[in-house]
């Protein structure tokens, strides 16, 4: 059994999921099929907005994993290194893997 | 044929087949709701992905089996073999 806070996050993650996948058919699929009249068409922006969101929303999550990338890349740079003695089995098993490959 | 180049086929044929739609290219006249569908549908393909996924991933953790009494053992076992390595004088 899984104990408390992962339970809490998880079935949270699976609501929110739930909740964005319902709101967002609703808006592409089936507000186009009901009447321009109708009430509902006051909980959702114009058309427009289903897709920019997304995108905005997408190219945000970009940055970040950029950032989070550069960062981390950041982070080995300006490690000193006192010899090369300890990158040496990582050189043989990339050789190695070289000559592998050339003999398929 | 490797597995991106089936995708990106795929990729490929279903996204001239929406833009050939949703332009008109091919003369036939939608009804105007499904014209209206029709053209986020990429967009609405990539959310839903984005919701199952999630969604998934959420489930899954929710529903992940801990194993507490392995977990303690292993804790204190992890204490045992600390305390004997500082013993025969590795310094943490």
């Amino acid at each position: 059994q899984a104990t408390g806070t992962d339970q809490v996050v998880g079935f949270g993650l699976v609501a929110v999921s739930l909740i964005i996948f319902t709101y967002y058919t609703t808006w592409v699929i089936l507000l186009p099929f009901i009447d321009s009249q109708h009430v509902i068409h006051k909980y959702f922006l114009p058309r427009a907005y289903a897709v920019l969101i997304p995108l905005a929303t997408g190219l945000l999550l970009l940055l970040f994993v950029g950032k989070l990338c550069v960062h981390t890349l950041a982070l080995g740079v300006h490690l000193p290194r006192s010899s090369l003695a300890p990158t040496l089995p990582g050189v043989f098993l990339f050789l190695l893997k070289g000559y592998k490959q050339k003999a398929l | 044929m490797t597995k991106l180049a089936q995708w990106l086929w795929g990729l490929a044929l279903l996204g001239s087949a929406w833009a050939a739609l949703t332009m008109g290219a091919l003369g036939l006249e939608l009804p105007f709701p499904c014209q209206e569908v029709l053209w986020p549908l990429p967009a609405y393909l990539l959310v839903s992905a984005g919701c199952y996924a999630l969604g998934t991933v959420g489930y899954r953790v929710a529903t992940f089996h801990d194993c507490e009494d392995a977990a303690r053992e292993l804790q204190s076992q992890i204490l045992e073999a600390r305390a004997d390595l500082a013993r025969r004088g590795l310094r943490f």
